[in-house]
């Protein structure tokens, strides 16, 4: 259900002697889903949420990177597991604080396992690679909150 | 069976291999760098894998990433490209251990070609003349006791070298002493092999090579020469095919060279033998163990598919047609533009028009990275005649508008239009000789 759009082409001196306060109101009382003037220079364009069908990304804590959280990023390619075995419990959870030099998770290339270690103490916020595939150079492993 | 082959390039040569792998029916995953993620080659691969950062040393050197990456997107086989690791018998090697198939020779045969000295013995073997030269130089009195046996100038060569680097040329015996530890301590630095060796130094030679295709078992074909002589610090600029300078004579016997030494070889894939062409004399310099970039003009006037005829070869299934089914027809030239600095490219317009190929990976609003080599754009065109071949050539390059960075374009033009250049007389001094000129009139 994608949302139609209405381009108003108004003359520029119309446009410009309307506030952006004005264009909101204007927008507000209509009933368009998206809005967008332009006076050449410069484009305005509201759009209005949407209903259940497609709910727009709002609070989901963990995603929302805050800036106090960093990203680990794979530093090989390789296959990215969380456990040393198929059987163990896995290097870290949700929620788990580790400290330097502890083990995250190991990325198994060219039949060898290469553990990733932490380089700072922290919490682990999200786990953002799926455990037995493939990560590439520079793919976001973990979002962590350092302590 | 090769159904996904890892390209393991960048720039105009990975768009290349991918676009014959699609030609072919198979599917392309294109290893790149986090400089490349929005280039052309990754946009046209059917997936793609980053594998380092922008320095070659971290990404496109990446042995083990570049093979995991092979692994993990269920390649069946590799294609090198040119540069980076299409030379490298321990990477050849890696590649095959870990059970895929290396599109290019077997990695014996490039160890064997990356050395020099080896070279020229096996080239000697197979009946082609070579430069007159020396053997390994220990030190400086056998250095003197050579170059007096072969006559100034002579030119000091790191035997494990390549692409113009580690050569130094000396013209008297007292620029001997300094020259050689100099060379020695490049050579070690560039190649990791301090051994150098010393040959005759040709003035004002021609470039010319032969491009060769072998099965792997002995069968092996040629698709004729490349006249490269117009370079600049060795780097080619513009190359041709055929040659001006060869007659039948000269060319049967260059050729059938060629090949009887890829039959003792036994070579598989693409390769080829370069040599300096001299007062109608012809001597082995090298031969290049894999694609070259002006291979476009060799597919122009054989009506062949280079890459495509590597990847049939590295299936087992050999060569496509034999010498005798393959007839040469034309003349093709290629223009190499190169960028004269990084930066934002603001405007790219390329040629096109009947017989004019171009081979780029790079577009309106694109970078050309700092990382990287220069070259911009490889402009192909092809025509009955050298004549003709040199003014479409110029009309392709009128077509050319590229703003943002500076660019050889002028240069370019300049050549090809100068008389020398259409007289088809002339050495790999032919840029010198060019520019000078134009510095004095300016």
């Amino acid at each position: 259900m994608s949302p139609m759009l209405y381009i108003l082409k108004l003359p520029m001196k119309n446009l410009n002697d309307l506030t952006v306060e004005e264009l909101l109101h204007l927008f507000e009382s209509s009933t368009l889903s998206e809005f967008e003037v332009a006076n050449g220079e410069q484009t305005l364009r509201f759009v209005r949420g949407t209903g259940a069908p497609n709910p727009p990304p709002v609070i989901e804590a963990p995603k929302k990177k805050a800036d106090d959280l960093e990203v680990i990023t794979s530093p090989i390619v390789g296959t990215f597991y969380l456990t040393p075995a198929p059987d163990a419990p896995p290097y870290v959870r949700v929620g788990s604080t580790v400290n330097t030099a502890d083990t995250l998770c190991t990325i198994e290339a060219m039949k060898l396992m290469n553990t990733l270690e932490a380089e700072f103490s922290c919490e682990i916020v999200e786990i953002l690679a799926q455990p037995e595939k493939m990560v590439e150079f520079g793919q976001p492993l973990f979002a962590v909150k350092r302590i | 069976m090769i159904k996904r082959i890892l390209v393991a390039n960048r720039g105009e040569i990975a768009v290349r291999i991918v676009r014959a792998c699609k030609d072919l029916g198979l599917q392309s995953v294109v290893a790149f760098s986090e400089a490349d993620r929005n280039t052309l080659a990754v946009r046209l691969a059917d997936h793609s894998v980053c594998v380092g950062p922008a320095q070659s040393a971290l990404s496109y050197l990446n042995i083990p990433n570049i093979i995991s990456a092979a692994i993990l997107t269920r390649c069946d086989a590799l294609h090198p490209g040119v540069g980076f690791l299409s030379e490298n018998a321990d990477f050849a090697t890696a590649v095959e251990a870990a059970g895929l198939i290396f599109i290019g020779p077997r990695p014996e045969t490039i160890e064997l070609l990356g050395s020099k000295l080896h070279a020229r013995a096996k080239a000697l073997e197979a009946g082609l003349p070579i430069t007159p030269g020396s053997d390994s130089l220990p030190d400086l009195a056998s250095a003197k006791k050579w170059a007096a046996k072969l006559g100034y100038p002579v030119i000091l060569k790191a035997s494990a070298g390549g692409g113009g680097r580690g050569m130094r040329i000396i013209r008297k015996e007292e620029q001997l002493e300094s020259n050689l530890a100099l060379a020695k301590k490049e050579a070690l630095l560039f190649f990791g092999d301090d051994c150098i060796h010393m040959e005759k130094f040709l003035e004002r030679p021609r470039h010319v090579e032969v491009q060769l295709l072998g099965d792997g078992d002995g069968q092996v074909i040629h698709l004729g020469e490349r006249d490269c002589s117009v370079q600049r610090n060795h780097q080619k600029l513009l190359e041709e095919t055929p040659s001006p300078i060869l007659d039948n004579t000269l060319r049967a016997q260059m050729t059938e060279a060629s090949v009887t030494l890829f039959q003792n070889l036994r070579y598989r894939g693409a390769g080829t033998v370069e040599f300096l062409v001299e007062d109608g004399a012809f001597y082995f310099m090298e031969v290049n163990a894999r694609l070259q970039v002006e291979h476009p003009i060799s597919e122009a006037i054989s009506a062949m598919d280079l890459v495509a005829e590597q990847i049939r070869i590295a299936s087992g299934k050999g060569i496509s047609k034999r010498q005798e089914a393959i007839s040469f027809s034309g003349y093709s030239l290629e223009c190499r533009l190169n960028g004269l600095g990084a930066g934002l490219i603001t405007r790219f317009d390329l040629p096109a028009g009947p017989h004019v190929r171009v081979d780029t990976f790079l577009q309106e609003g694109m970078t050309l990275s700092p990382y990287y080599d220069s070259l911009l754009a490889k402009i192909i065109v092809t025509a009955p005649t050298r004549k003709e071949g040199i003014d479409r050539m110029l009309r392709s390059l009128g077509e050319v508008c590229i703003e943002g960075i500076p660019t050889n374009l002028e240069e370019q033009k300049m050549i090809i239009a100068s008389a020398q250049f259409r007289s088809g007389r002339f050495g790999t001094d032919l840029y010198e000789t060019l520019c000078v000129k134009e510095i004095t009139h300016v």
